[in-house]
């Protein structure tokens, strides 16, 4: 590679001698004007050789020479503009124009609903696609799943003089909004808010934007108050916790209403028996309630989920005193790996991916000789079990497959879990 | 509610309602602030902040002891606690903010394209593990599409520039990390002083590209199946690539000088047992490299072995010693009577350790804080450190009761007082004249305003 790139620098005449190549023409051009790009770097992958750069001229204009080798790509790329695609070179090919899109910019101002800049840090979310949700999805528009209409192209802060920009977007129709999750300096009953103003999709205003186009989108966060969600909670017996330990009940409100995060999860301790969470706007909420014992050094060594609980509520316009919940003590994770006729049995690693409040999370485990393996308990949830190692696996809970769906934990009542490996697909060892 | 009370208890009640007041104050000019957030330690479910009005003023309900973050965009977070004696008239309460430092400039290519999605940090000398070492410094931003970029919430104080080219060393692999204007050397890298809001503009990057050395090499294994390659700087934070591989072979190019570790396992995942390992270090200068060997073997576990030291008259007493390398399995022992412990079953990796007082009986002991530790050679006192497949040596860990509370006077050349200063403890190896033995580790001491 080195001796090729120093060739490079020998007298062209030299370099024609003895390998007469193709030469590459193109000029860089804005997509919609048409007009010359002066300046873009370019960039020639393929053949021998390291990549070769250059540089267009002042009409948009580069040049490569002595390209040998069959398949080359090129690509091109300028400030303020979006990067080209990959651009295959075919061998006979010697010249091409090469269209660039300017990006698009977003910015504005925000403030709070005191009137004051947002405070440093707070997050912007760009969200794109201005497809309706569908009101009968079970789960918020921030999920990228393909069933929901929204989701967040990337983020941005929001800087000292409470003002964000975005820029570099792709023509197209864009949502914006504000959310809670990551600000420092947030009140309860604050909401995330799209622009310009409004608390849910239905309301919000996209903005459409044109190659090149500035938008000047500035947005008050809301506020607005809700109802009150309290009631007992029943734990079973358990013995004192070790020295260092400690034992904690929570009970979180996820809300499903799908309105960007606003009071996504609202925690509440439980104290004296009973839980309490202020500000719940109306909707369809998940309530998980678990208990934990955790060491008391916060850094969560140790910790085990002992108790659980969780089920769907409707929130409406008035406070709720009777949510009442009974946990239940949390069965460890357990089955068994089973091999196909044919199959050599090895050793298997179980990989487990738990989604409930805590976020997903992602654990494994080996079975053993005899196909059995082991996890832990989990805060209420969803769990998807898959197997890493040779073949494929099919996931049963009883009777029923579960590789795609995963499950609900804990199960109404116990089931065997069986990982059954087919190793007919090839990768037995 | 409180209407349905009885008398008495209302007016108890009403007599825990007293109220403390306070003034928001810019430490630099001393004017009042207005528009300040006024959070309180008791207000954990998100209750309405008070906000100071435009003579700084704020208003919050009496508690015994209140912890006090006061936030105004433009200037630092300040935290202040306020305790009140048992029957005491609540005083009024002065906080003063520091206004924010803020450094931007550009970055730009050789030609004076703007480069994008640059990173760049500002940099603080820190001792890491006993090496003076730049480290960033919170400030850390990217550039926007006209190169532009801007760091602010900085304490002042003196700061050095580096940029990570980011997208464009994805484009040409040739640019890599430079501390501002062009170095490479921290001696060569010029500081940016910024005081109390004040704002240095104009700090411009010009990046060229570096040619740097090619790495080539072989594995030279024990054991069949695939390994991934990672090469990271010793001195460059920032710096660590996957490597390339073809078969057996690798090679890396547009190397910059400098010393690197050439590795099977990333920052963030170690190795697991009977996985294949390999780790090696590598001193690039301006010569390509062409026979590297990197030896792989299965991964074994190693146990360290090590000691508690107290630097007082009596005993250490048991404590309990955890290396964690991977979250959820943290490897913990407590130590024998006579301060020694051995932790068994660790694999090469980026371990932190963490050393907390041992309970006796269900009941911790005096509190014993960690001072230091060295791990064979090496200073780890930062309680981070990276194990290879190499015996690591004995490890030596320092503890010591909380002896000595500082108290003092910053003052400026002309011998008035500097209000507005973050004060650090820092290792008597930093700054030689001040040596601060067995305090408590705290992240910062607040000097407020004198004189």
């Amino acid at each position: 590679m080195r001796v090729c790139s120093f060739l490079l620098l020998l007298p062209a005449v030299l370099l024609r001698a003895q390998a007469p190549g193709g030469t590459l023409d193109g000029d860089v051009v804005d997509s919609v004007t048409g007009a010359p790009v002066a300046s873009a770097r370019v960039k020639l992958t393929g053949g021998k050789s390291d990549p070769r750069y250059n540089a267009a001229d002042a009409q948009g204009h580069f040049h490569f020479e002595n390209i040998s080798g069959a398949s080359h790509t090129l690509f091109v790329e300028h400030p303020g503009y979006l990067p080209s695609s990959p651009i295959p070179i075919a061998a006979a090919q010697s010249s091409l124009k090469v269209p660039l899109t300017q990006g698009a910019i977003v910015y504005g101002a925000v403030t709070d609903p005191n009137g004051l800049p947002a405070s440093t840090g707070a997050f912007i979310g760009r969200i794109f696609d201005p497809r309706p949700i569908d009101p009968r999805s079970p789960r918020g528009p921030l999920l990228p799943d393909g069933n929901n209409a929204l989701f967040p192209v990337s983020g941005m802060l929001i800087d000292d003089h409470g003002q964000y920009r975005s820029s570099l977007l792709a023509p197209g129709v864009y949502y914006v909004a504000v959310l809670s999750q990551h600000a420092v300096f947030w009140e309860r009953t604050w909401r995330s808010t799209y622009y310009p103003h409004a608390l849910d999709v239905a309301s919000a205003k996209p903005i459409s934007l044109a190659a090149g186009q500035q938008v000047r989108a500035d947005i008050q966060v809301m506020r607005q108050t809700g109802v009150r969600v309290s009631g007992r909670v029943a734990v079973p017996a358990y013995d004192p916790p070790p020295p260092g330990m400690q034992i904690f009940t929570h009970v979180h409100l996820v809300s499903r209403n799908g309105s960007l995060g606003n009071s996504d999860v609202t925690s509440s301790p439980v104290t004296a028996d009973r839980f309490e969470a202020s500000d719940l706007l109306p909707g369809t909420y998940t309530v998980v309630a678990e208990t934990q014992q955790v060491s008391t050094d916060g850094m969560g060594r140790k910790s085990k989920v002992l108790f659980g609980t969780r089920r769907q509520v409707e929130i409406g316009g008035r406070d709720i005193s009777d949510l009442d919940l009974q946990l239940q003590p949390l069965p460890e994770v357990t089955g068994r790996v089973t091999f196909a006729d044919g199959c050599d049995a090895a050793p298997v690693r179980v990989l487990l991916t738990s989604s409930s409040i805590g976020g997903i999370q992602d654990y494994s485990a080996l079975a053993g000789p005899d196909g059995a393996f082991a996890f832990s308990t989990f805060i209420p949830g969803s769990l998807v079990i898959g197997a890493a190692g040779p073949g494929s696996a099919t996931v049963f809970l009883g009777d029923r497959d579960i590789t795609r769906s995963g499950f609900d934990y804990p199960t109404p009542t116990p089931q065997e879990l069986r990982v059954a490996i087919n190793c007919a697909s090839g990768g037995a060892q | 509610m409180k209407f349905l009370l009885p008398l008495p208890f209302l007016a108890a009640s009403l007599m825990a309602q007293t109220f403390i007041d306070g003034r928001v104050i810019d430490s630099v000019t001393g004017a009042p602030v207005s528009g300040a957030y006024i959070s309180v330690s008791q207000n954990l479910t998100g209750n309405p902040m008070p906000v100071t009005d435009s003579a700084g003023h704020f208003r919050l309900e009496s508690h015994d002891k209140i912890y006090l973050t006061v936030h105004h965009n433009g200037y630092l977070y300040r935290n202040q606690t306020i305790a009140l004696e048992p029957g005491q008239a609540p005083p009024e309460v002065r906080v003063l903010l520091v206004p924010q430092a803020a450094i931007s400039g550009h970055v730009f290519d050789e030609n004076g394209l703007p480069v994008r999605g640059a990173r760049v940090s500002a940099m603080q000398y820190t001792p890491v593990n006993g090496q003076r070492q730049l480290r960033p410094w919170r400030g850390d931003t990217e550039t926007n599409e006209l190169g532009e970029y801007r760091i602010f919430e900085l304490p002042a104080g003196r700061y050095y520039l580096s940029v990570t080219p980011g997208k464009l060393a994805e484009w040409d692999p040739r640019y890599s990390a430079r501390l501002y204007p062009d170095a490479v050397d921290p001696d060569r890298a010029e500081p940016v002083d910024v005081r109390a809001g004040e704002e240095r503009g104009g700090r411009d990057f010009r990046l060229t590209p570096q040619e740097g050395v090619t790495i080539a090499g072989r594995l030279a294994r024990t054991g069949a199946g695939h390994v991934s390659l990672y090469l990271r700087s010793v001195e460059y934070f920032d710096y660590s690539i996957p490597v390339a591989q073809q078969g057996d072979s690798f090679t890396i190019a547009h190397v910059p000088p400098g010393n690197y570790t050439l590795r099977t396992w990333s920052d963030f995942v170690g190795p697991k047992a009977g996985e294949l390992v390999g780790d090696m270090t590598l001193q690039v200068g301006t010569a390509d490299m062409r026979d590297v060997r990197l030896e792989i073997r299965t991964a074994e576990e190693q146990d360290l072995s090590g000691a508690i030291v107290f630097l007082g008259r009596t005993k250490p007493g048991p404590m309990e010693v955890t290396l964690r390398r991977d979250p959820r399995e943290p490897k913990s022992v407590v130590s024998n009577a006579d301060g020694s412990f051995v932790v068994k079953g660790l694999l090469p990796g980026r371990y932190l350790l963490d050393v907390r007082n041992a309970p006796v009986d269900g009941v911790p002991p005096a509190d014993r804080w960690f001072v230091g530790a060295q791990l064979g050679a090496r200073d780890v006192s930062e309680q981070s450190f990276d194990m290879g497949t190499a015996p690591p040596g004995a490890l030596k860990i320092s503890v010591a009761s909380p002896v000595a509370k500082l108290t003092g006077r910053l003052l400026d050349a002309a011998g008035s007082p500097a209000s507005g200063s973050l004060l650090r403890r820092v290792q008597e190896y930093e700054c030689r004249p001040f040596v601060f033995r067995h305090l408590p580790r705290l992240m910062s001491y607040y000097l407020p305003k004198m004189g």
